[in-house]
């Protein structure tokens, strides 16, 4: 390929990347107050009660099945108090990303597919998460929603060459992450982490965004990137949604050691994955 | 003059550079008291030996932990998997009403299912109720299972609660429902003990209806004995359990010797004289009772030295063994046998007595008729307590 190209290809899509709009300040002050053990509850809904959108869809994601609470949660600091600062934190960060991505909605994969792909990404690295005991299944679950926010870029802001991925990967039948390659120079872990780094996620996010495909190039949270490439793997093997893909990379061998992951225990998961999947609907729902 | 500026800016970025080692020096303080104190708290519970003191230390440290009015512990029943109050403290009958809320049961079972720690406010929606309250629950999972939770009733508003008070409760609890765990483990173990000690000891009784009951008389009179003199806790436990199996050796003697109304021959009076050395034998296999073995062994040793197996003299002879040797020969005399008539027991006790400082250790011999006396069993053709 043509070095000059390639690099054209990429300082274009720098630059639509430097447009992306920031993250708000409600949310980049909630990723700082939660991690303070002093934070009381209080605290962290003093914060996010000042964007009314945001606390309207946190609250509705709290009182949803998935979380599946007795009682009807009425405010902000009932939800952290119950589901914890962690939950409450990663809620409002997935809400404030996806704001960023709602509006178009012709596209070849459809969003509702690609969504529940995400939501079974989530759901099962959670799961795993839980299975070794990894310190947060919390942020499993938030990596797994956004680790094809690259993709959603792709989507909304070169949409027409996106389509051209698309076509080519499902012609030639490569992976979108070649397609990617081909067609952008420039695939959708590298566009997520730089998006990562714009919007100063916490370091566990970035990782599991960038490293989904190549687990072993993340070092620091090699764990977290593990999680989520399997989970993307057993989601696109158990047909959950839609990703994009008609490649399906096999499990690797690090994989199914860390989460000793044999045939019963893949079998397992699935089946776990299944039940928690119906009491999901709030997530595949949140973009509208 | 540019020296002097340059001189001031160097003193401003001192300070601020010791500001900021003070506040970091603040953190680590702080965090080095919190892990002291967890340490401290972690400890405690683990060396509780009994359910009643880890559950009763528990509620005590998370006072420590979190302003507290008032707590409550719920166990989970292993077989049914129901959940039931098992422990209580300062709990008035407003608090009482504002946990039975039909709904609160719910909030239980998800606290269990998800294993998290969560702050409910008080939902008493009652209008005139000004005292409103926060009800901490803290599941207590041992091995990915629910053993129990902690139900804390604090007056801290569940919005003033932080993470640092959740993480803390969380990690003591944690501690705490392995504790239960072993806890329960060990009293399993202990109880199943005690049956297989119950059920061998019946085997030898059964043998003979002269002597049903015979062991468990033994033992109770010998427990008591033991009390009486001042023995360590663990001493009388093996005393007691001993003196149910003293004549588990008798299972390897023929029933018509046992049962023999007539006097025995030399040759079968040696085969009785071996069952003290057969039972500690059959004992010795059972591990868990060894410490039984010795009083089993020596239980037919006399105070003079002129007993058996092993003519041990005096105070070499096991005190259990002195006082089973006691009590055996005793209750031998005051029940009926295949060979004679009960003599009463006001006689058995001048027997005793005759007999202090020759056959029986006269220290035994005055503890036991102390506890006669005072139970004033034994006088009246009854000899139980």
């Amino acid at each position: 390929m043509d070095p000059k190209e390639q690099e054209e290809a990429i300082n274009k899509i720098l630059g639509k990347l430097k447009a992306l709009p920031t993250l708000s300040i409600v949310v980049a002050k909630v990723i700082q107050v939660v991690s303070n053990p002093l934070t009381s509850a209080s605290d962290l809904s003093r914060i996010i009660t000042v964007d009314q959108a945001l606390t309207a869809k946190v609250l509705r994601l709290a009182n949803s099945a998935f979380y599946g609470f007795p009682f009807r949660i009425k405010n902000i600091t009932q939800a952290v108090s119950i589901l914890g600062f962690d939950t409450i934190r990663n809620l409002a960060l997935t809400v404030s990303v996806y704001k960023v991505f709602t509006g178009e909605n012709e596209s070849d994969f459809s969003h509702q597919d690609f969504w529940k792909h995400c939501v079974g990404v989530a759901i099962c690295a959670s799961l795993l998460a839980k299975k070794i005991k990894y310190r947060s299944p919390e942020g499993a679950f938030t990596a797994g929603l956004l680790h094809d926010i690259g993709k959603n870029f792709f989507e909304q802001f070169m949409h027409k060459e996106y389509r051209d991925v698309m076509k080519l990967a499902k012609e030639r039948n490569i992976s979108v992450f070649e397609a990617e390659m081909e067609v952008m120079k420039i695939d959708h872990t590298i566009v997520g982490k730089m998006m990562a780094e714009k919007w100063n996620l916490p370091h566990e996010l970035k990782a599991g965004i960038a490293s989904h495909h190549h687990p072993e190039q993340e070092t620091q949270e090699n764990v977290m990137a593990h999680l989520i490439n399997v989970a993307d793997i057993i989601c696109k093997k158990k047909s959950i949604g839609f990703s994009g893909d008609y490649v399906i990379m096999p499990i690797s061998k690090e994989g199914r050691e860390l989460f000793s992951l044999d045939e019963a225990g893949e079998e397992e998961l699935m089946n776990d994955l299944d039940k928690e999947l119906k009491e999901a609907e709030a997530f595949v729902n949140m973009p509208q | 003059m540019g020296q002097t500026e340059d001189d001031i800016k160097e003193i401003k970025e001192l300070k601020e550079y010791t500001n900021n080692l003070e506040v970091i020096n603040e953190g680590l303080r702080h965090s080095f008291e919190e892990l002291t104190t967890l340490y401290r708290l972690v400890e405690i519970i683990a060396e509780a030996k009994t359910l009643e003191r880890v559950l009763n230390s528990l509620l005590d440290l998370v006072a420590e932990i979190i302003s507290c009015e008032g707590a409550m512990l719920f166990l989970v029943d292993e077989k049914t998997g129901e959940v039931d109050i098992a422990l209580k403290r300062n709990i008035s009958r407003k608090i009482e009403q504002k946990v039975n809320l039909q709904n609160r049961q719910k909030v239980i079972e998800w606290t269990l299912k998800k294993g998290k720690t969560i702050a409910m406010p008080d939902i008493e929606e009652d209008p005139s109720d000004s005292e409103k309250v926060t009800f901490v629950l803290v599941p207590l999972i041992a091995h990915d299972k629910p053993v129990g939770l902690i139900d804390i009733i604090t007056d801290t508003p569940e919005g003033d609660i932080t993470t640092k008070d959740l993480s803390l409760l969380t990690i003591l609890a944690k501690q705490a429902a392995l504790s239960i765990e072993n806890v329960k483990l060990y009293e399993s173990m202990k109880r199943d003990q005690i049956s297989i000690i119950r059920a061998l000891s019946s085997t030898v009784d059964a043998k003979d209806h002269f002597t049903l009951g015979h062991s468990q008389k033994v033992s109770e009179y010998s427990l008591k004995i033991a009390e009486n003199m001042g023995l360590s806790e663990r001493d009388i436990e093996t005393i007691k359990y001993a003196a149910l199996l003293h004549d588990i050796g008798k299972i390897a003697i023929p029933d018509d010797i046992i049962k023999k109304p007539t006097k025995l021959t030399a040759e079968e009076f040696d085969l009785v004289h071996k069952h003290p050395i057969i039972g500690s034998m059959i004992i010795k296999e059972i591990e868990s009772l060894a410490p039984m073995v010795p009083i089993i062994l020596h239980h037919h040793e006399r105070y003079d030295g002129k007993g058996y197996p092993d003519g041990l003299k005096g105070e070499a002879i096991p005190v259990g063994a002195r006082i089973v040797h006691v009590t055996d020969a005793y209750d031998t005399m005051v029940s009926a046998r295949a060979y004679r008539d009960m003599i009463p027991p006001e006689l058995a006790v001048s027997e005793l007595r005759k007999n202090a400082g020759t056959q029986f250790d006269p220290k035994v011999v005055e503890a036991f008729i102390t506890i006669l006396r005072k139970n004033s069993v034994g006088y009246d053709g009854q000899n139980g307590f």
